[in-house]
């Protein structure tokens, strides 16, 4: 039999056999999802470390170099990872109401004790660990969306949008609190996303689009904070304060800019090496992988983007359960909204917000859950019958 | 419908992807030229390098301007505001300790480089220039005291624990080990103005690191200024790799200082102390300022310039208040840049003309009654009751005013001003100083221009015996009597050494037959018992030979003292010309200084 072969033994200790489905499933395996993962976990590895060596090597007691964190951190994002993929999702559909009530409670338990730095409460401390319950709560809005979604029926009338758009609203106006306009922006593309595929109207969408923009003003002056509002003004002319607001985004287009078509070469980035380049092994990774790799870097990277994006959606394609295909779905794009959003802040199309890479970026939640997110996706892969638990299915 | 929905997806996806990864590599190839032009300007800063400014020695090495290494003791304010109010005091005790000043005075110099600090920020026009300068100047060392001696440096360099933030540096400064001596041929250094500064901008083309700073120190008066561009030398250059906060990753020295050029003066320093001992006796005695220049008659070289009363260029900006009140401008140059009436020393001029015209022959008498009528005026002898039956001999030795008059009428004083134009009397020398004088040698065309009448024959008669219009400086008229000590050849005064050029001359033509008898008469004039020098002048240690001058300036004002002769008679090494201002008689007042200032460069050496 093909079930004992030499992978079964490494993905499937005998104590996890919990769902009967894993022993046929594990075959189907997406290694050409994985190895893009793989290659861009790598290269930030690499890249994290020629972003902090030497500023730790110069600036002792005040940097360190945190491509050794991120190697601990991967180590914890893969236990994260086998604990998305092993039990069949159908328990975290069973459970997705649940795990996005949590979510809620730890975005609620942050505003109230959460450890503010530079202004913001994103994080909960535990121990010397740092975690921030606004990137797992994505995932808890995305596994309750697309419970909600799979009664296809419920998207036919106009008010069918409202449950999801609520979905989307509480955890977004507590991320806003921290305050956290990046992360609290990406809520929407998975919303919108997820319901159009899902199957909603169109003239529905439009319509909710209109609204949104229709009540832009409003957001602008009752719901932005002050520091919202001088970010989209930097962004939109970086030159009126070069040293403050706009420094950022300048010195970021340097980086890209000076990297030519091959790179300055490892640890040779100037804009890097020189600190001119602030938070770069976290947000900005990808302006000094464009400064030292130079165009074949960015194109490098952004094939192996759209591997994971070709390869996740092929899953949602051949998935024919409603859960796993939004589930699957919803992953892919909220990878993508974060590539696409940090990579176009490091090149100035998109305004600066706190976003990192995935898979990429150094920050352990960021790493965590991006590897929750893979897992969610790849167990979707290994599962892609119809056959989850009977009484969840009832579309 | 699903499924084409998510392929509409993908397709959206890849789109996105495909934007940003357009945008990025349009930055990287078609405008990455310019942004590594931006970070390259980002990184590397140049700083450059102080040079060290030429040494300026006399003509047997002795420096009369140098620069001298000065140690500075400079903090770093951001650590010194770390120490909290106890660790501060500590920290004042020991600086006070170990440069010798009072806990209160090295608090007081904390502040005061604070002030400095907040005084230039607020003198920027923009607030966050003026942030800037307030970060900047805080974590970069700034002077806290001026000048330390070697030891209190070390102690410094040595007590780095207890002291922080505070660091030595060196720094050079211009020194004047001759003090007030040649003050005025040496000059001062000064920091540059804004007017020069933008009127140097442009200059030194093509030498960018000839370049002059806001705060540069520039030649003000004498040679620092003449030979301003051949001292300083050229700044070097030196690149650094910085990162945003201004630490240094890597310098190297891109190129590297040139000093300044040394100047090699003709100047003795021996001979211009003595000049200048004298001069301060008078000046001191009598209060006369006064001038002597000392020239070598056979280069042109300048020996000795000096000019009386002087000031220290050490100590120059802290004098700077009484200097500029003095009602005897200690500022001026009186050897170049004042300007007297020749008096009778101008008659050798007058002799030259009517001799070589052949109006004049030595047996040539005129008859002296000590007055002269011309016309309504009376032009009177320096010996009322006339000098008798007067030959062109004695009319020089005994200085006869009748004779000359007489001879001036004769010549014509278009010949006369022709000799005078020739000897440079009344325009300037092109020595290698700023701001000489021309004087002035009045002619026809002038008179008419200035007092609107034609050249009369009592302007002759003034013009014969060098009153009148004329005005010549020090330095003219001791060039004038080198060029007869050596044979008729007019040279270029000169400071430099590197100028002399014993072929270079201007041959004047004078006869051998009149140079032989113009300068027996001027060894008489000194040297035989009728001369007007015999009394004061004559000398045992030398021979000299000269004439005396007494230039009349106006009337109830003493006149002028002139002596502008040449040592030893025979055979010339030195030409002197001495004037003291207002002195009185040139034979009385000037003639004393001359042989004083001659003997003691003539005095037997041991």
């Amino acid at each position: 039999m093909q079930e004992s072969t030499f992978w079964k033994r490494i993905f499937l200790p005998r104590r996890l056999k919990a769902d009967p489905m894993n022993r046929k499933t594990l075959w189907r395996f997406d290694f050409l999802l994985f190895l893009p993962v793989l290659a861009l976990v790598l290269i930030g590895i690499i890249f994290i470390h020629s972003a902090s060596y030497r500023s730790a090597e110069i600036y002792q007691g005040y940097y360190t170099d945190y491509s050794k964190r991120q190697v601990v951190w991967l180590g914890i994002a893969f236990l994260a990872f086998w604990a998305a993929l092993l039990p069949g999702y159908n328990l975290f559909s069973r459970y997705a109401y649940t795990i996005y009530a949590l979510g809620l409670l730890g975005l609620v338990t942050v505003l109230i004790i959460g450890r503010e730095i530079g202004g913001a409460k994103r994080w909960l401390a535990f121990g010397p660990l740092r975690m921030q319950p606004s990137e797992f709560m994505k995932l808890a809005f995305l596994l309750a969306l697309a419970k909600y979604l799979i009664y296809k029926d419920v998207l036919n009338k106009w008010w069918g949008l409202a449950v999801p758009l609520a979905l989307a609203a509480v955890p977004m106006a507590l991320v806003l609190r921290q305050p956290d306009l990046g992360t609290a922006l990406l809520f929407l593309p998975i919303l919108f996303v997820v319901v159009y595929v899902a199957g909603a109207k169109l003239k529905h969408l439009l319509a909710l689009v209109a609204a949104g923009v229709a009540s832009l003003p409003l957001f602008w002056f009752f719901v932005f904070e002050e520091y919202m509002r001088r970010r989209l003004i930097y962004f939109i002319s970086p030159g009126l304060d070069p040293r403050g607001g706009g420094y950022q985004l300048i010195q970021s287009k340097i980086a890209v800019g000076s990297g030519g078509l091959l790179g300055k070469g490892l640890g040779q980035g100037t804009q890097n090496m020189l600190n001119f380049l602030l938070q770069r092994h976290t947000d900005f990774i990808f302006s000094v992988i464009a400064e030292e790799w130079g165009t074949l870097g960015v194109i490098l990277i952004f094939s192996l983007f759209f591997f994971i994006i070709l390869f996740g959606l092929e899953i949602a394609l051949r998935t024919r359960e409603p859960f796993g295909r939004l589930l699957a779905t919803g992953v892919v794009t909220l990878i993508t909204t974060q590539v696409v959003i940090n990579t176009g802040m490091a090149v100035g199309l998109v305004p600066i917000t706190g976003l990192t890479l995935p898979f990429v970026s150094y920050g352990g939640s960021s790493l965590v859950t991006s590897f929750i997110a893979l897992g969610l996706l790849l167990n979707v892969g290994l599962r892609h019958f119809p056959v989850v638990a009977p009484e969840d299915f009832q579309g | 419908m699903y499924r084409i929905r998510v392929r509409i997806i993908l397709a959206l996806f890849a789109i996105s992807l495909a934007v940003v990864a357009a945008k990025a590599t349009y930055m990287q190839i078609v405008l990455g030229a310019h942004y590594r032009a931006l970070a390259h300007m980002r990184r590397l800063r140049t700083v450059p390098i102080d040079t060290l400014r030429g040494t300026i020695y006399d003509r047997n090495g002795i420096p009369l301007a140098h620069e001298e290494p000065v140690f500075q003791v400079k903090v770093i304010l951001k650590e010194v505001e770390k120490l909290d109010e106890a660790a501060r005091k500590t920290w004042c005790r020991n600086l006070a300790k170990i440069s010798n000043i009072t806990p209160a005075r090295a608090e007081e110099l904390l502040q005061q480089a604070k002030a400095k600090i907040e005084e230039e920020a607020l003198s920027s026009p923009k607030e966050k220039e003026a942030k800037f300068i307030r970060w900047f100047r805080r974590k970069t060392p700034q002077v806290l005291i001026e000048k330390v001696n070697l030891k209190t440096a070390a102690l410094i360099e040595i007590n780095q624990d207890s002291l922080p933030g505070v660091v030595t540096s060196l720094k050079a400064r211009r020194i004047y080990p001759q003090g007030p001596a040649a003050a005025h041929i040496i000059g001062y250094l000064q920091a540059i103005n804004p007017e020069e500064f933008k009127q140097y901008k442009d200059s030194f083309a093509g030498s960018e690191h000839k370049r002059f700073f806001p705060q540069d120190l520039i030649g003000r008066q004498g040679l620092e200024r003449y030979y301003e561009a051949r001292l300083r030398g050229s700044r070097g250059l030196k690149a650094e790799i910085v990162d945003a906060q201004f630490h240094i990753h890597e310098e190297y020295a891109e190129r590297p200082p040139e000093p300044g050029q040394d100047l090699d003066l003709t100047l003795d320093i021996h001979m211009q102390r003595a000049a200048e001992a004298e001069l301060d006796d008078l000046f001191e005695e009598k209060g006369l300022p006064g001038s002597v220049v000392l020239l070598d008659p056979k280069t042109g070289a300048i020996l000795a310039m000096a000019t009386s009363p002087r000031y220290n260029p050490n100590s120059f900006f802290r004098d700077w208040p009484q200097l500029s009140q003095d009602q005897h401008h200690p500022l001026l140059n009186r050897a170049t840049q004042a300007t007297y009436p020749l008096g009778s020393v101008f008659k050798v001029v007058t002799l030259i003309a009517g001799m070589e015209s052949g109006i004049l022959r030595p047996e040539t008498s005129f008859s002296c009654q000590g007055t002269y009528h011309l016309g309504d005026r009376d032009f009177h002898c320096i010996v009322s009751q006339g000098h008798g039956h007067t030959d062109l001999h004695m009319g020089l030795v005994k200085s006869c005013n009748i004779y000359f008059f007489n001879a001036g009428k004769l010549t014509g004083h278009r010949e006369i001003l022709r000799w005078a134009r020739a000897f440079g009397l009344g325009s300037s020398t092109g020595i290698d100083l700023p701001s000489e004088s021309s004087g002035l040698l009045p002619d026809t065309a002038w008179m008419w221009k200035n007092q609107g009448r034609g050249w009369y024959l009592g302007d002759t008669f003034n013009l014969s015996i060098g009153q009148g219009a004329l005005l010549v400086t020090p330095l003219q008229a001791a060039r004038m009597m080198a060029a007869i000590a050596d044979e008729g050849r007019l040279r270029q005064p000169h400071l430099l050494a590197s100028e002399d050029s014993e072929g270079s001359f201007q041959d004047l033509g004078i006869s051998p037959r009149t140079l032989d008898f113009l300068k027996k008469a001027l060894d008489d004039v000194v040297n035989s018992p009728s001369g007007t020098g015999y009394r004061h002048i004559r000398s045992d240690v030398v021979a000299i030979a000269g004439k005396t001058g007494t230039a009349e300036v106006a009337k109830d004002i003493e006149p002028h003292a002139w002596f502008v002769g040449y040592a030893p008679a025979d055979d010339p090494e030195v030409a002197i010309a001495v004037i003291v201002e207002h002195g009185g008689l040139g034979g009385a007042v000037a003639g004393p200084v001359a042989k004083s200032i001659l003997e003691e460069i003539f005095k037997p050496k041991g």
